[in-house]
């Protein structure tokens, strides 16, 4: 129990770090899934591809860190639209399991390029701010979290301020609870779509880039991440941007807290297991809208 | 497949009287024991389509975690037939579990171990009745939610597959013996073991056939195409698709058997989330709801890559986009493709 | 009430959120009649019959069918129980033909199962002989048996209404739950559909129709009930209805009518508002 409570700052940090970089995958895969009913399992590859673009830009292209780093997540933006406009967008009316496997093609895609381009080994970005650990009470904490907090929490306002004050970002809102009526009100229902797609990979990017310092990335490091996020969207509540955050957040600290004081080798199996659970008692997720509210 | 019922199946009979044909005369001509070993393994990727087929073809839910109960028939197997393989000693670390529980699970292996069909028949039945249980609270949920449950339910077992050291052998895995049957042991690098293999196969595609051409199988069906209409029809949804869940994981156990009884080295890695995907997209690609849209399927999906050996680090790239292109262009699989051609030349409306 | 009472709708009651769909309803249907539903867009009356059919369950009331009390059983189980049904916008099987569409609704009056089917018993085999050639008969009494083995997705519209049909009485019902039978189709179609409604309730099953077509309604109805909001508006036969003030006020919105027998022009309203109707 001493070492519970002695423990527990240092599992709170490590854990909002991790649950930070779940919350912008969730809300990535809540943004699409909102407007779009499609689950896209390539979620967790614009961050893979958002991570190694930016080491790339780094070394090969030696471009500063500050430069580099806007690169990459621009980068995902464009991939996250081209995904869309290549695969989604000529599509007619696929059914569910349809788009679930285009996703997941989109990902093995992704993973194979990565695989051609950045080879199996993994590659290191250097640290934002360097790596002198700061002492926040008995727990210590890199810089590099810091910046992962940082742009978690800079993304959730922006998109606050996005969602609803701009014309765009009310439109999608509109486009996530009722698609027709949009339509019918003049917003541009594909456009919305390309535009969720490209908000998403640009969150993705934006993830990978900013914990990749911390965890050094290759073509496979997306896979969980992406899968991870899944489980705190649905904990959180699909079709909730709050919901995706508190997910994301809640499952990075409490997998850190069982995979140190229960069991590691089960750790990536709690947040499954957390889904599960959701899933069979509480479909709609801590804060999603009962289900049947949609058009 | 579709028609008035009696016809029907009977072209499906045919078929498959033509697949035994080539099965059984494909060894005349082909002695490479390369090529007769990939053989061997489409076979028991074609068991594997059949099962996932039934579920999502016919009864149209989605799995993502099917590999999840060929890895669990595959150990399960391993663990009643090696002979040192140490259960009651894993059993014992539960202090809640009484000594007699462990004691008859001792003797129960010692039993398998001489009686492998038993094994095999132990492990169906045992990931059947997993699948019930699983299949309560999961099948329940709809569309995405099914697929993200199936996908949880996977992951959480291939990794205890992996942690469980003690029963599994964890990453490294345990070694399997061969199958022993009527007295022999079936050496998987014979000629014995891919008959073995493809008499079951041809024995399940039988079964599947009946199935489909049932009156469960409409009701399956009609199932997939409208499940409110077919419960106010009067077909018990929900215990149609635990049923149908419950085959289909017993078809992956069945595979899993034969899996590891060939392979003779059990490890968690063929058992996990891109091995589901890879089945779940050998029945699309190949076509859902339909037993030889699964065959074709996993012809192509496993085929395809020995003449692209050259492409070997495309791999994944080529399978991604062919996943992609084919979702694309022909949804309803390569089945639905030759369907829609037969209905043309044949002068139908479509 | 003709006959003696099939199936009570005591009390049900029924919200969506803040709306509510169905508020205290009553209602009684008798063996040997024909049951009109009317009423104004929502109304309640396909909210009534999912209830009665299983697909939702009320917040409050109870159905008892043949004395037995359905309220909170499963679809499948309503319709072994005895009660059919058809749906407002057809929904039939896609890739199923006709004739094996007819055989699903059977699926309650049938029982080979796991064991038989797998194995192709000899049992097996006869009952789907059986089977097939009750659903052939079904076919040829609504006139469209030389469609068995189209698909089902093919037919024009007006044949779709009649297979719907055709797959709800192969389940053996006493009571036939009809969701706009009639709409979208033609005078010709709404009046062999007539035939055909009457025809079933000779043959001893107890008929529920949802209708907006009020000719249909009115000729073949033995008794109506009007829904308006939720609630019960009226009830009785199709001519005290007709003429029933508050029901025609429903319709029309509000104004004060009355309902004139004109040899000229048959039933005519009159309304204060200087509106009308036939």
């Amino acid at each position: 129990m001493d070492f519970f409570i002695s423990s527990l700052p240092q599992c709170l940090m490590n854990g909002l770090t991790r649950g930070s970089i779940y919350a912008l995958i969730a809300i990535g895969f809540t943004i699409i899934y909102n407007s779009t009913d499609i689950l896209n399992f390539a979620q967790g590859e614009f961050a893979m591809l958002g991570g190694l673009i930016a080491i790339s830009l780094a070394s090969s292209f030696h471009l500063p860190l500050w430069a580099a780093v806007p690169g990459a997540v621009a980068a995902g933006v464009l991939i996250g639209a081209l995904f869309e406009a290549v695969t989604i967008h000529p599509l007619k009316s696929p059914t569910v399991i349809n788009l679930i496997i285009i996703t997941i093609g989109g990902s093995i895609f992704f993973k194979g390029a990565a695989m051609l381009i950045w080879g199996k080994d993994s590659h290191p970005l250097r640290a934002f701010t360097g790596t002198e650990p700061i002492h926040l009470g008995s727990a210590a904490v890199t810089p590099q979290s810091l910046w992962v907090w940082g742009a978690t929490l800079a993304a959730v306002i922006v998109l606050h301020q996005f969602f609803s004050r701009t014309i765009t970002g009310k439109a999608l809102r509109a486009c996530a609870h009722n698609r027709t009526a949009s339509s019918l009100m003049g917003i541009n229902v594909r456009w919305m779509v390309l535009i969720t797609f490209a908000l998403s990979g640009g969150l993705g990017a934006l993830a990978g880039v900013i914990i990749t310092p911390l965890i050094f990335a290759n073509y496979q490091v997306g896979t969980l991440i992406g899968l991870k996020g899944f489980c705190a969207a649905i904990l959180g509540g699909m079709g909730s941007i709050y919901g995706a955050v508190l997910g994301g957040l809640l499952i990075g600290v409490l997998e850190t807290l069982f995979g140190t004081h229960v069991s590691s080798g089960y750790m990536d199996a709690f947040a499954f297991v957390v889904m599960l659970l959701m899933l069979f008692v509480r479909p709609r997720g801590l804060l999603g809208e009962a289900a049947g509210e949609r058009a | 497949m579709r028609g008035p019922k009696g016809r029907g199946m009977k072209k499906d009979y045919v078929a498959l009287a033509a697949i035994t044909a080539l099965v059984c005369g494909l060894p005349l001509f082909v002695s490479n024991i390369y090529y007769l070993s990939v053989l061997t393994i489409i076979a028991i990727h074609i068991i594997l389509a059949l099962g996932l087929n039934l579920v999502m073809g016919y009864a149209g839910q989605i799995s993502l975690g099917h590999a999840a109960f060929y890895g669990i028939g595959a150990y399960m197997s391993l663990i009643l037939t090696s002979p040192r393989h140490e259960l009651t000693a894993w059993l014992g670390e539960f202090s809640w579990m009484p000594e007699f529980a462990v004691a008859a699970a001792g003797a129960f292996q010692h039993f398998t171990a001489q009686h492998m069909i038993a094994a095999a028949a132990f492990a169906a039945a045992f990931t059947g009745a997993l699948a019930l249980i699983v299949g309560i609270p999961t099948l329940k949920l709809k569309g995405h939610y099914l697929a993200m449950a199936t996908l949880g339910l996977g992951i959480i077992i291939q990794i205890v597959f992996i942690e469980e050291i003690a029963l599994t052998g964890g990453p490294t895995g345990l070694s399997v013996p061969y199958f022993r049957i009527l007295g022999r042991d079936l050496d998987p690098n014979t000629l014995s073991y891919y008959y073995a293999v493809w008499l079951v196969v041809i024995a399940l595609t039988l079964l599947a056939i009946h199935l489909v051409h049932s009156r469960l199988g409409r009701a399956l069906r009609a199932i997939r195409a409208d499940e409110t209409a077919a419960a106010a029809s009067g077909v018990p949804v929900m215990r149609m698709k635990l049923m149908v869940f419950s085959i289909s994981a017993m078809y992956a156990s069945v595979a899993g058997t034969l899996y590891a009884h060939y392979i003779t080295h059990v490890n968690p890695s063929p058992f996990g989330f891109m091995f589901s995907v890879k089945l779940v997209t050998m029945v699309v690609v190949g076509g859902m709801g339909s037993i030889w849209g699964a065959l074709l399927g996993v012809g192509l999906l496993d085929v395809l890559p020995q003449f692209l050996t050259v492409f070997e680090d495309y791999e994944m790239l080529i399978f991604g986009a062919v996943l992609i292109i084919v979702m694309m262009t022909a949804p309803r699989g390569l089945a639905g493709l030759l369907d829609a051609a037969w209905r043309r030349a044949a002068g139908e409306r479509k | 009430m003709r006959g003696p009472e099939i199936i009570r709708i005591a009390g049900v009651t029924k919200a969506f959120g803040g709306v509510l769909a169905l508020s205290e309803v009553d209602a009684r249907v008798g063996q040997d009649e024909i049951l009109g539903l009317i009423g104004p867009n929502g109304a309640g009356k396909t909210t009534l019959f999912n209830v009665i059919s299983g697909i939702i369950a009320p917040d409050r009331g109870d159905v008892v069918f043949d004395g037995k009390p359905i309220t909170r059983l499963a679809p499948h189980q309503i319709n072994a129980a005895g009660i059919a049904r058809t749906f407002q916008n057809v929904r039939l099987f896609p890739g199923m033909t006709v004739q094996e569409t007819v055989m699903v609704g059977m699926h309650s009056r049938t029982r080979a199962g796991l064991v038989s089917g797998l194995l192709k018993l000899p049992s097996e085999r006869r009952e789907e002989r059986a089977v097939r050639d009750r659903a052939l008969s079904l076919l040829h009494d609504l006139a469209m048996s030389d469609r068995a083995s189209d698909l089902a997705s093919n037919l024009p519209f007006g044949k779709m209404r009649a297979l719907e049909i055709a797959r709800a009485l192969a389940s053996e019902p006493r009571l036939l739950l009809l969701d706009e039978p009639a709409a979208g189709l033609n005078h010709a179609e709404t009046d062999r559909m007539a035939d055909t409604i009457r025809g079933i309730r000779d043959r001893g099953i107890a008929v529920i129709v949802v209708e907006h077509d009020m000719r249909l309604v009115m000729e073949i109805s033995d008794r109506v009930v009007v829904l308006n909001q939720g609630r019960k508006l009226a009830e009785g036969l199709p001519r005290e209805v007709q003429n029933n003030p508050e029901v025609i006020a429903a319709y029309l919105g509000d104004a004060a009518c009355h309902v004139k027998d004109t040899p000229e022009r048959g039933s005519v309203a009159e309304c204060a508002d200087g509106e009308g109707g036939a």
